[in-house]
Order: C-alpha cells, then sequence, then structure tokens
C-alpha cells in the first residue's frame, strides 16, 4: 500500500501537498500531504505538518495534535509543554514559541485553533489515523520541491 | 554487401577506454573536447580525463541562485528530533558540460599560442569548481578572496605548464563576459532537492587518488 508514495519521480507526482494559512502575521501554516487515486477519482490524508516561517515544526499527526492542544489550553499549560512557554508580558499573559522567541495572544491562539478545525472538514481521519505516511528527510525535500515550496 | 577497405587509411590515435566514465554526459564531453577538437596532447589530455572522472565521483554542487532554506524537525529511529536544513541545488557535472558546450565557440582564437584553449577549458573548469559550496565555504573561513582562491585552486590541481597561461587567462577582460554567462547558466540548469544535515562534513575536491588505466591505439576510421 505504500509503495504509492515511494520517492520515485513519476509516482510522487500522484502526492501533494496543500498548504492552509493560519496566521498571516505570524506566518503559521497548516501542511497537508495528500495522497491521489486516480483510479477511484479519490484523494487521502496522510500526513499533516505546522511550518512557522521557514521551519517544518512538526511531520506526524501526533506532534501536529499536540502543538494545537497546547494553544487551546494557552495559559492553563505548564512546563511540560514541548512548543510553548506561558510568559507575562505587558501586563498580559501570552504564549512564547520555544525555538524563535515569537509571542501569541489569545487572539492569534484562538484563530489557529478555529482555522484547524475547519481544515479537516470533508474528509476522513480513519486513512490519516491508520496509515500515516512516515516521512524521511529525503522523501520529504522531494516532495517539497514538486510542489515548489522551495520558490522564492 | 562487401565491405571495402577505405582507400586512405588514417593514423592512429592513443585514447583512454570510455567505460572508465559512468555517465554519457561525460563520454560526450570527453568526445567533444579530446577527439572531435584533436586536443591529443599529453599533459591536457590525461588531466581533463581525472577532473571528468574526479567530478563525477565528488557530487559537488551548487546553491541554486532562486531558493528558500526550509529546516525541517523529523523524529529518528530512536524517536529524538533530528534537524536538517533541505534546499535545492544544482550538480557540479551539469553545469560544466553546459558551460564547455556553450561557451567553446567564444575562447579566443586570435591567439597565436597553441595551448590557449586549454588554458581557457581548465579556467572555466576551475571557476566553476570555486564556486561550489563545499570549496566556497573552506576559502571563505580563511578570508581568501575570489580571485585568490581560483589562483591557489590553479596551483594545486592544473599540471605546472597551464598554471601561468590559464591565471593570465582568468584575469583578462574575455574571462569576465564567461563569469557573466556561467552566472545567467545557473538560473536555467535542472535542480534537484538537498539534505544537508546538522553534522554535514564539507568535501574536498583532489586529483591525486585517481589513477588511470593505459590508452589504447584506435584507428581514425574506426571513431
Amino acid at each position: 500500500m505504500d509503495d504509492i508514495i515511494y520517492a520515485n519521480y513519476s509516482k510522487l507526482l500522484r502526492a501533494n501537498i496543500n498548504l492552509v494559512c493560519l496566521s498571516k502575521d505570524k506566518n503559521v501554516n497548516l501542511l497537508k500531504f495528500f495522497e491521489i487515486n486516480d483510479e477511484d477519482c479519490k484523494k487521502y490524508l496522510r500526513s499533516t505538518m505546522i511550518m512557522i516561517g521557514d521551519e517544518i515544526l512538526t511531520t506526524n499527526y501526533t506532534d501536529t495534535t499536540q502543538f494545537i492542544e497546547e494553544l487551546a489550553l494557552f495559559d492553563k499549560g505548564n512546563e511540560q509543554n514541548r512548543f510553548f512557554s506561558v510568559e507575562q508580558h505587558k501586563n498580559a499573559k501570552n504564549l512564547k514559541l520555544n525555538f524563535n522567541g515569537i509571542y501569541l495572544s489569545q487572539a492569534d491562539s484562538k484563530t489557529i485553533c478555529k482555522l484547524y478545525n475547519q481544515a479537516f472538514a470533508g474528509y476522513s481521519l480513519v486513512r490519516l489515523l491508520e496509515f500515516e505516511y512516515k516521512f524521511n528527510a529525503e522523501d520529504l525535500a522531494n516532495v517539497l520541491h514538486y510542489n515548489n515550496l522551495f520558490d522564492l | 554487401m562487401t565491405y571495402e577497405k577505405p582507400i586512405f587509411e588514417l593514423p592512429k590515435i592513443s585514447l583512454f577506454d570510455k567505460r572508465i566514465f559512468r555517465t554519457f554526459e561525460t563520454r560526450k564531453l570527453y568526445n567533444f573536447v579530446i577527439i572531435k577538437n584533436l586536443k591529443l596532447d599529453e599533459p591536457f589530455h590525461s588531466t581533463f580525463v581525472k577532473f571528468l572522472v574526479a567530478i563525477e565521483d565528488s557530487e559537488l554542487w551548487i546553491k541554486s541562485p532562486a531558493t528558500k532554506v526550509i529546516k525541517i524537525n523529523i523524529r529518528d529511529s530512536q524517536n529524538s528530533f533530528v534537524q536538517s536544513s533541505t534546499f535545492k541545488v544544482i550538480y557540479l557535472l551539469d553545469i560544466i558540460k553546459e558551460a564547455i558546450f556553450e561557451l567553446y565557440e567564444t575562447i579566443d582564437k586570435s591567439s597565436n599560442r597553441m595551448d590557449y584553449r586549454e588554458s581557457t577549458i581548465l579556467g572555466i573548469i576551475i571557476l566553476l569548481i570555486s564556486k561550489t559550496d563545499d570549496i566556497k565555504y573552506f576559502y571563505e573561513k580563511n578570508g581568501v578572496s575570489e580571485q585568490e582562491a581560483l589562483e591557489d585552486l590553479a596551483k594545486k590541481l592544473i599540471p605546472v605548464a597551464f598554471v601561468g597561461l590559464t591565471i593570465s587567462i582568468t584575469k583578462r577582460d574575455n574571462f569576465s563576459y564567461i563569469k557573466q554567462s556561467c552566472n545567467r547558466m545557473l538560473d536555467n540548469m535542472e535542480e534537484y532537492s538537498f539534505v544537508k544535515a546538522e553534522d554535514y562534513i564539507p568535501k574536498t575536491f583532489t586529483l591525486e587518488n585517481i589513477k588511470l588505466p593505459q590508452k589504447i591505439l584506435v584507428s581514425r576510421n574506426e571513431i
């Protein structure tokens, strides 16, 4: 089943990435990785990723879900958080992204969570949960290249 | 139909067996530069072949002028995050093939010296090697300018007979045209994705380890 997406140029054209913008100002994007089946005219969700600026933070569904849940908890989160830390900034609680130091307000986090949930409307999660595609670095670089994500 | 022997038997020339090259492109380059244009004299012939073999083996690359660098975090088999950066690259062999085919006509023919063309071809190869990221990184770390890096590479790689002429050619006006057109070529080359891991070690480029087989005598009628 997985040989549909193996790193072969002719077959990779049948797998593509959609980019959903979750926040314009903070440059947070959701990448949805699809397998496209021409025979029964369907496309299946196989993996999800979070990209912030020019860095892809998470490359599987589990990590992506954790990212969103930490946002949804906001100031209830504690030091166990992987991606965020809660910080006091100008008398208001904010979330600080650990890897680049960007602050997210409560409105930002609500917007991101709302758009994330809307992005899954209409897609089945069965394929994603049972047959999630596990990327290695070369595969992912190929897919990014064929979907023109390296273009300026 | 009977095979007729040609009336004039052309002289035999000594060539390298083409099986030392791995790709079709290098064979084509060898055909073009050495056989078709008859550059059979010795110091150039074997150096050019050594360059081709070394470039095939080393797989040096140039970062594409129009690319984003995207960092990716992927879990490895021990379940810990590994960061690496990915971008588009152009392979050195591709651009050298393109440059020699394109620029062979523009080489200055007015000079009386016999080894002028050979030196210009070696100059083009050295110029493109100095543009690759691994070699450039080495020279930038030591604070060496572009022209000095070119001269240093020329002294290391090229046989002594050609060094003086090659360096003087790289300073002329005609060569600045070659530099510009090489830069312009980089925009239209085929690009590949490349993953640069965190513990990436820059490669080096030498011709010392390459040993060539003996040449074979081939009749020119057979080519």
